[in-house]
């Protein structure tokens, strides 16, 4: 069991007030706090180590490459990756897109299709959508139960001999639903369909194993997992990344630029790892704080963190279903889903509902959380009220919101 | 007039058309004092926001200096409201 009151103690932000009440902070699906180990690493990265990386030889840079190797590091064991696996990218969205503008733009054609649901963020569809547009591609979609659990019956079904990848989310932003990704992966490997994983809101709160999971793309994002923003990570199975070649770069990903004369050609030799995908100078600090929330979370143990946000989770779900009014979405099984709860309140609109629980210093996220199609399912079109939780997140903070929500069921 | 009021417009996502407007903290009670006047059938709901109208938009008043506006056309017919609600 997670000691929750000393972990508090590592966020220091977790000590203010909003709104003349003690900070409850429900919207760890959009971004988590930060931990004082994290903050550190990066301030002392600036003030003691600050250099570019990579080729300099003087002592500075030797640490700063030093560091930003050993969050690649870092990040791999978190994952049970191999370290030349692990592609330093902006965050999730970025990951995506890389995946759609490097390997499918290459390799795909036209006629040819990729598998994504109905439940994804829009970052898992746009891409895909976009590239549809430019190479005449078409785009599947999964479907989602009343439940809000994906028909992953159905996937046998969409896969083609046209279909070259699936495209799919580990927990759904909005309903928290849990998919068996790998169960998805190896429907798609019998039909030798790729497989990227949209893991921005698993890989913070559970174990994830690539090698158990046996996809060949997975992508998240730093920011919601102690880390600072402006950081995420594209894992890239190690064969294939030898073979994807960049559309983005430049300085540090190649190994030479020769001019071949007689035909009046450059040739590039590209680097063979994954510094080849990490153009131009990167984000080293951003790295190196998103190196220490790894090993934050891997101290603490993802395991138990799971463990305590369904502890949470069940919780949440046993004192809603009090509240007539209440209408919660997705799955009420804690075991299928994570650290997500959904809801609207009677006929309050979600952004109403949001605005008060700001009053009492409670931080929820209204809307379509970047996610309309589920939205549409659920027949929340005007969106819904989420509270995300995390590892510092308490009963009490719940019991709190609670109380604020049987106080707004007179006026729903 | 709404620029001395207003630090902050967000479209809220979702079906319908809102907005919530972000009062400057040094001007929370001046702003929600001249609004209040003009807003029709303006209710207390338990204490917990006020609710009303003005014109054919729904206006929620929270304490925290937090009006959500509701069912707005676009931002142009939002600052005329605004310039509405704020002038003297």
């Amino acid at each position: 069991m997670l000691n929750v009151k000393e972990i508090r103690k590592d966020f220091p932000i977790l000590e203010r007030e909003v709104n003349g009440r003690k900070l409850i902070y429900f919207d760890n699906a959009a971004t988590s706090q930060k931990p004082i180990q994290v903050i550190n690493k990066i301030m002392e990265f600036y003030t003691k180590s600050y250099a570019n990386i990579h080729r300099g030889i003087h002592t500075l840079s030797q640490e700063a490459s030093e560091l930003y190797e050993e969050a690649r590091e870092n990040i791999a064991k978190l994952i049970n990756a191999k370290t030349k696996e692990i592609i330093f990218v902006k965050n999730a969205t970025e990951a995506i897109n890389m995946v759609a503008y490097t390997w499918a733009l290459r390799n795909l054609k036209k006629g040819d299709e990729v598998i994504t649901s109905l439940m994804e963020h829009h970052s898992n569809i746009t891409p895909w959508i976009t590239l549809s547009q430019i190479k005449g591609i078409k785009v599947k979609f999964i479907g989602v139960n009343s439940d809000g659990t994906l028909k992953t019956e159905e996937i046998p079904n969409l896969i083609t001999k046209n279909t070259r990848l699936i495209s799919i989310t580990h927990v759904s932003n909005v309903l928290g639903t849990i998919n068996d990704v790998k169960e998805i992966v190896k429907i798609a490997h019998e039909k030798d369909v790729t497989t990227l994983i949209d893991a921005a809101q698993s890989v913070p709160h559970m174990p994830v194993d690539v090698k158990d999971i046996d996809c060949e793309f997975l992508a998240f994002s730093g920011h919601k997992m102690l880390g600072p923003s402006g950081i995420g990570v594209l894992y890239v199975k190690e064969d294939l990344l030898k073979r994807i070649e960049p559309t983005i770069s430049g300085g540090g990903t190649i190994r030479n630029v020769k001019w071949i004369q007689d035909e009046e050609i450059c040739k590039i030799h590209w680097i063979e790892g994954p510094e080849k995908f990490e153009a131009g100078t990167p984000n080293i600090a951003g790295a190196i704080g998103l190196g220490e929330a790894a090993k934050y979370l891997m101290r603490i143990g993802l395991e138990n963190i799971m463990m305590h946000e369904k502890r949470l989770v069940e919780k949440t779900l046993k004192e809603l279903e009090n509240i007539k009014k209440v209408k919660i979405y997705g799955p009420r099984n804690a075991e299928k889903r994570a650290g997500i709860i959904t809801f609207n309140i009677g006929n309050l609109d979600p952004h109403q509902t949001a605005l008060i629980l700001d009053q009492y210093g409670i931080a929820v996220r209204s809307g379509l959380h970047c996610a309309e199609p589920i939205h549409q399912i659920i027949k929340a079109e005007n969106g819904s009220v989420r509270a995300s939780y995390y590892l510092y997140n308490t009963e009490e903070e719940i019991d709190e919101m609670i109380k604020v929500l049987m106080d707004l069921e007179d006026i729903a | 007039m709404m620029d001395k009021y207003v630090k902050q417009v967000i479209r809220a996502c979702g079906k319908n058309a809102d907005y919530i407007v972000v009062l400057k903290m040094d001007a929370v009670i001046d702003a929600i004092n001249r609004i209040k006047g003009k807003i029709d059938n303006l209710i207390d709901l338990g204490g917990l926001y006020m609710k009303g109208s003005f014109e054919d938009v729904e206006v929620n008043v929270f304490r925290t200096g937090k009006i959500l506006f509701k069912n707005v056309k676009d931002e142009e017919r939002l600052r005329d409201i605004l310039n509405k609600l704020f002038s003297s």
